[in-house]
């Protein structure tokens, strides 16, 4: 026994030991990360391409005149053809100072075509994972990096490790919905629309035609969707969006760019595989809707800027008319409004543009008491509280068919002896938010729904507003689709094509 | 036990993992032909395969690999390592309140919008917070008690309850659209979103968390026994459990942070690997280590492959786990 007990001692040293190895040597790693990385650039720039370093990408124009982009802004940094070592270096810095796809480096020093930089982050280990691949140049510039003097370059054939998309191809400059920057192909190709409104703004853009897969999401409550967009009947569907995205089975359909959810262990994946994308959002106010709208346009390009242009104009005009006639009712004019999603409990906080629709319609939102944003959960006491005059409920799919499950929720909500007490239900004024080709509380139809809610709880202020003829407008001018007044009626039926 | 028995086990285990690990490169819902896998394995970052074929494999396939080696040994090791401390049989690597805060960390993190790194810092951070404080309360309520098991295991439990509740009160107010489906996508556990900075990252716990438990395998033995027979051998039972735990706990701090909620893999495969080579902890942990490899690799192969959507790891592992679970028990009921 005295032998074991020698031995357990000794394991207790040698912890010790192996500890201190192992510190040692997660302190050398950092100090391995530390190096300077330099890059020196000679030559002059001969032809058209893309300059790639550090594992990112800067364009190559023949003149001003000829970058694709047009006159977009969110093309910050680029060279020309003719430009010297000491311009492209000082570009590269620009773009790094200005973290263009620079996360992670920081310039430590510029001298003509030679750059010195240091990892900007010394917590970031993911950052440090993988050596940058030596720097590629179209021809007539010779560009090296490496760390210490160990300068090596890619060469013209494109080993070096590119951007998205690859070695060679094209990128811009974007900015996401929450204000970071992201590369995305000059022109998509190949566009999965995984956030369930893309599909619908992808439309309105012109870009229905170069989708290659779309979500389940997309037409699960939305048989109008297969009757108003052309092609989203046929395309491959990825399932069950909403909880994660199969991203072996998304690179199946060989995206260049993916409209996804706001997931960033998801974007992370698709950074990894080199593929660009545009993350959705939740918007906070309606100009937010808008807003939203223009950066999925930024990931399609210039052309799609006036397709975002036209939803604005209908946007503002009709936004404006509704505003206009409500701006003036008193607090006493305005009855409580509240809105819910699925189920009647299910509500919208003030972090929720739906807060702004009502009280734009012409109503006092009840729920706008509450923290947080869609569909958060409340009680039936306090709904009894706030004793609305109307309430709308999103989310519940088709009257009719599919056994009416719309209609349900309605009867439900009526024969509840909990809420019999409250004005809305008293008074038999449930309204069930019709939906078309996606949610009325979500995505570009949230204009329409602002109309209808102020028609209904104001029929008065807005006799002359023609609903259907406003949803035949609304089809036609963003979605080029000509509905009849009858299936527009049906729309707003929740009546299935 | 023989040591020829043991060698076939180690051979056995090792052709196994070989086995699995080959025929996981293979499968996948992006289809890679065996030719061309071969060609992306030998020149890797060279052009002699389709450039998408490459990136695919080594972006998302060959990460999810390595991380469920990872996680399958590490929950494994750490779950043979608390059953053996609380001498208990049901105790998994969550006892103590590791995987909770874990949960914790990463529901609010989500809830919060932050990135994908700080979720996994906060997530490995709050797991250890978890540990840290049901330890020091169960240290303090134990007081002048020679043996503190149970005590531990009374508070890993309260503060397993806080930290759940917690996590509910982050998904009631999370926002169901983007947020709630997350939450509870990353509660089911999975590996879908691996990437190598994850290994990289996971790496440091992980390894502390081995190499320390692979140097005391011997004294586990000991641990196993009562506080006053071990203070009789002449170890600090206390002393030795601590780091003993903390080890532990980086395994499995660290496993969560990447891959949520993995259930069942540490309760059910040191169970296996006790069947195989009974209770010694010097033979027990590495043929836990080999075994939970090849349980986690093999299971999240059908995650990945079954159907086209992400079927959550945790699932899975529960529905294999729970009746295997009672197919151990009734064997050993026999003996």
């Amino acid at each position: 026994m005295g032998m074991r007990i020698k031995t357990w001692a000794g394991g207790g040293c040698r912890v010790l030991l192996a500890g201190a190895l192992l510190l040692a040597f997660l302190l050398s790693g950092c100090g391995g990360k530390g190096a300077d990385y330099r890059i020196e650039v000679e030559g002059a720039l001969s032809e058209p391409g893309v300059i790639t370093y550090l594992g990112h990408t800067m364009n190559v124009y023949k003149d001003q005149a000829s970058n694709p982009c047009g006159d977009c802004a969110l093309q910050p940094v680029s060279v020309f053809v003719g430009d010297g070592a000491a311009a492209v270096a000082a570009a590269i810095g620009d773009a790094l100072e200005n973290d263009f796809g620079g996360a992670g480096w920081a310039l430590a020093a510029i001298d003509g075509g030679s750059l010195t930089l240091k990892r900007a982050d010394s917590g970031g280990i993911g950052a440090g994972a993988a050596a940058p691949g030596a720097p590629t140049a179209p021809a007539g510039l010779t560009i090296k990096g490496g760390f210490g003097g160990n300068l090596k370059t890619g060469g013209a054939d494109g080993s070096g490790s590119g951007g998205i998309g690859g070695t060679g191809a094209q990128i811009r400059n974007i900015k996401q919905f929450d204000g970071t920057l992201s590369e995305v192909p000059l022109v998509p190709e190949r566009i999965a629309a995984v956030y369930g409104p893309s599909y619908e703004a992808l439309v309105l853009l012109g870009a229905e035609d170069r989708i290659v897969a779309r979500a389940d999401v997309q037409t699960e409550n939305f048989p109008w969707a297969e009757e108003v967009f052309a092609n989203i009947g046929g395309l491959p569907v990825l399932e069950d969006v909403h909880a994660a995205v199969n991203i072996e089975q998304l690179l199946t359909y060989k995206p260049d760019l993916v409209y996804t959810f706001p997931r960033p262990n998801e974007t992370a994946v698709l950074d990894k595989a080199r593929v660009a994308w545009v993350e959705g959002a939740t918007t906070k106010s309606l100009a937010d809707v808008k807003e939203l709208l223009r950066v999925f346009a930024s990931g399609i390009g210039a052309e799609a800027q006036g397709r975002a242009d036209v939803y604005a104009a209908w946007f503002d005009e009709r936004l404006a008319l509704v505003a206009g006639r409500t701006a003036g009712l008193p607090e006493s004019g305005r009855p409580k409004v509240y809105y819910a999603g699925t189920d009647i409990l299910t509500t919208y906080g003030r972090g929720s543009d739906i807060i702004e629709a009502i009280e734009t319609a012409g109503g006092t939102a009840v729920s706008k008491e509450l923290e947080g944003g869609n569909r958060i959960n409340t009680d039936a006491e306090k709904l009894a509280a706030w004793n609305p005059d109307w309430i709308f409920i999103d989310h519940c799919g088709m009257s009719g068919s599919e056994g009416g499950a719309a209609d349900e929720v309605a009867a439900r909500a009526y024969a509840n002896p909990k809420y019999a007490g409250i004005s809305a239900i008293r008074d038999k004024q449930v309204v069930l938010t019709p939906s078309g080709v996606f949610y009325w509380d979500m995505g570009l139809q949230k204009i329409l729904l602002v109309e209808y809610m102020a028609k209904t709880i104001h029929p008065e202020l807005f006799e002359d507003l023609d609903m259907a003829a406003e949803v035949q407008d609304f089809y036609q001018t963003i979605f080029g689709y000509p509905l009849t007044r009858g299936q527009a009626e049906q729309i707003l039926a929740r009546q299935a094509p | 036990m023989f040591a020829g028995r043991m060698k076939t086990v180690y051979a056995v285990l090792a052709a196994l993992l070989a086995a699995v690990f080959v025929v996981s490169l293979g499968v996948g819902r992006y289809a890679i032909a065996p030719g061309d896998l071969l060609a992306l394995l030998t020149l890797r970052g060279a052009g002699g395969a389709d450039g998408m074929d490459a990136i695919v494999f080594w972006s998302t396939r060959f990460p999810r690999l390595i991380a469920a080696l990872l996680i399958g040994a590490a929950l494994s090791v750490s779950g043979a390592t608390y059953q053996g401390i609380f001498r208990n049989p049901l105790v998994s690597p969550d006892i103590l309140g590791a995987a909770a805060g874990a949960s914790f960390g990463a529901a609010l993190s989500i809830f919060l919008g932050l990135g994908k790194l700080p979720l996994q810092c906060l997530a490995f951070a709050f797991g250890l917070v978890g540990v840290l404080v049901s330890y020091s309360i169960g240290l303090r309520f134990s007081g002048r008690a020679r043996d503190n098991t149970v005590t531990l295991v009374l508070c890993g439990m309260v503060i397993t309850a806080i930290f759940s509740a917690l996590i509910s009160g982050v998904k009631l107010i999370a926002d169901p659209y983007d947020e709630l489906p997350t939450i509870t996508f990353w509660l089911m556990g999975g590996l879908s979103y691996v990437t190598s900075d994850d290994i990289t990252l996971m790496l440091v716990p992980l390894l502390i968390g081995f190499i320390g438990l692979f140097l005391l395998r011997h004294r586990l033995n000991v641990l196993s026994l009562s506080d006053e027979e071990i203070g009789a051998l002449g170890v600090d039972a206390a002393k030795t459990r601590g780091v003993v735990i903390l080890c532990a706990t980086l395994l499995t701090s660290g496993s969560v942070a990447v891959g949520g909620m993995i259930a069942w893999v540490g309760l059910i495969v040191p169970h296996i690997a006790r069947l195989l080579v009974g209770p010694n902890y010097s033979k027990l942990l590495p043929v836990s280590l080999l075994v939970g490899m090849v349980f986690l690799m093999a299971v999240d192969d059908v995650c990945r492959t079954a159907l086209a959507i992400e079927l959550p790891l945790g699932i899975l592992t529960a529905l294999i786990g729970a009746p295997l679970f009672l197919a151990l028990l009734a064997r050993s009921g026999k003996e």
